[in-house]
């Protein structure tokens, strides 16, 4: 079995499917239990993974500013407004 | 007559008729000149729409009642938008009304408008095959929208709520006005010289026919019809509809929409995560027990002890697996019990409940006002009956039975006034002076003689 990587956004989604295809696995239950174990382990590590990469989730807002040359930069947008509202 | 001939009911044909109208007028610009104008008790709005040659009736419900139409009065040159409709009890065709555009100058937009939507239509702009699909889950969005406006918070707030790994960037824009168009060109090209961006929200939030005017010209189309980015257009609210909408490779009916659209929620991931684990799980502990299972079959064969010290060097394992990865959600829970403990404690301490034992009492002595009042009130009351009785006694069915007649009830004990109210084979109770007769209802008759 593969060794995993480190969960992030980017491979984010495919690491939920590979969670629900050990899923499978072991509930077919032909697996010798060495490997089982091990599928279990890796499982159990990026399913806190994953969990993680949520729980760190904070919206990004940008705005793009151009300079008097037509250049752009990010800038943070301001969006108290959005802050007052409970979320 | 020819027997090959449909004969159509009245509603039948009015029912086809309906659906003929419907279904090819649902969306219609009309010009005409207003007369009959008159607001309605429940607030929808009717008038009649002509020209010189022919009328048409017009309605416009109450939801549907916008700034301006209030004011309208007969012989105002308008335009309506909305669709036909065949109200069958009367008969009638009308115009139900989504908007009214009330200068010439208004309705001249329209006809752009159309003209517009024609041409790009007929060039293939709108055409499904043209559409991009969006990313299942983009992890930077753009957003073509005014800095300031109501759009750019509704996107956000909407995704912060569901899904706050989007990262989001603004490009802003005018939205209305003269150089809007240009801008939100811009805006989409820019990004589309990016090579992070997943997809884009244009739009604004609602407005005037001439607030929206941006997304209805030519450049704007063509540019969210050229973006190799897809393009979720998100302009006004759920009736307005924009040429960009068109082109767009999705329309959101408004920007708060657009940002449900644009990414899945978190929970979706969260519910995902935790039942894949569930199922994992559970899946080990079978394992381990199967494998247990085995083991006890083979209880005293060579090589036993050995399997059975394997068997609980996994169930080790599982124990530290669990330690390293659910560490934190043990103590986690661990802290919330203790939490809930010291909340408990408070709670106990600040008790209401220490005040509530007066508060019974003071409930109870009041209940037992109330409740001799009461028994007084009733006692009064019967005396007052029992010396009604006496007066009623000579009245009484008692005294009419004693002078020779019955009361026949039915066995319920409701009295039988009329032989309409019981049926052949009912069973009937008769009260005499001295008793009743139970008897069954072999024929009713009335005074004349009908059945």
């Amino acid at each position: 079995m593969a060794k995993s990587k480190k969960v992030n956004l980017k491979n984010f989604e495919e690491e939920i499917d590979k969670l629900e295809k050990y899923a499978k696995m072991l509930e077919e239950g032909d697996l010798p239990l060495e490997e089982a174990m091990k599928i279990f382990e890796d499982g159990m590590k990026t399913a806190k993974e994953c969990l993680e990469v949520l729980k760190k989730a904070e919206q990004k807002v940008k705005v793009m500013v151009e300079n008097e040359s037509g250049e752009f930069r990010e800038e943070d947008f301001p969006f108290e407004g959005a802050d007052k509202d409970g979320f | 007559m020819e027997s090959d001939f449909h004969i159509y009911s009245v509603s039948e044909i009015t029912d086809e008729i309906k659906d003929i109208l419907e279904s090819n007028f649902y969306e219609i610009f009309v010009r005409g000149e207003i007369s009959n104008f008159r607001p309605s008790s429940s607030g929808h709005y009717y008038f009649v729409l002509k020209d010189r040659d022919a009328q048409i009736k017009c309605v416009i419900f109450r939801g549907n009642i916008h700034k301006g139409v209030r004011d309208l009065k007969d012989g105002d040159e308008i335009v309506v938008y909305g669709g036909l409709s065949l109200y069958p009890p009367r008969g009638e065709y009308q115009i139900i009304v989504n908007r009214i555009f009330f200068s010439d100058k208004k309705g001249a937009l329209y006809v752009e408008f159309e003209k517009l939507k024609e041409k790009l239509e007929k060039e293939g702009l709108f055409d499904a095959k043209f559409k991009k699909n969006l990313p299942t889950f983009p992890l930077k969005i753009g957003v073509v929208t005014s800095k300031t406006g109501a759009a750019i918070l509704d996107i956000i707030k909407t995704l912060r709520r569901r899904n706050p790994l989007v990262e989001v960037v603004l490009y802003p824009v005018k939205v209305q006005g003269e150089g809007a168009a240009e801008e939100i060109v811009k805006g989409i090209n820019y990004f589309n010289k990016r090579n992070d961006i997943e997809v884009l929200i244009v739009g604004r939030g609602g407005g005037s026919i001439e607030d929206l005017w941006p997304f209805n010209e030519e450049v704007v189309a063509r540019a969210v019809f050229k973006s190799k980015i897809p393009i979720i257009s998100a302009v006004g609210h759920e009736r307005d509809y924009t040429i960009s909408d068109f082109v767009a490779d999705l329309r959101a009916e408004t920007p708060t929409a657009a940002g449900r659209i644009v990414a899945p929620p978190l929970s979706d991931y969260l519910f995902r995560i935790f039942d894949a684990k569930r199922r994992i799980v559970e899946a080990i502990f079978k394992t381990i027990e199967d494998n247990r299972k085995n083991v006890e079959i083979l209880k005293g064969k060579r090589g036993f002890f050995l399997l059975e010290k394997r068997i609980y060097s996994f169930y080790q394992k599982l124990d530290s697996i669990f330690y390293t990865y659910e560490r934190e959600i043990l103590e986690k829970i661990h802290e919330k019990k203790e939490k809930l403990n010291r909340l408990t404690s408070k709670l106990e301490h600040n008790s209401p409940s220490k005040r509530v034992p007066q508060k019974i009492e003071t409930f109870k002595a009041l209940r037992n006002r109330i409740l001799i009042g009461y028994k007084n009130y009733i006692s009064k009351k019967m005396e007052k009956i029992f010396s009604l009785k006496n007066t009623i006694y000579n009245l009484s069915p008692e005294m009419t039975l004693k002078r020779g007649y019955s009361i026949t009830c039915d066995v319920k004990g409701k009295v039988i006034k009329s032989v309409l109210s019981v049926r052949e084979n009912n069973d009937i109770i008769t009260h005499l002076m001295d008793g009743e007769l139970e008897s069954k209802v072999l024929k009713r008759s009335l005074k004349d003689g009908k059945e």
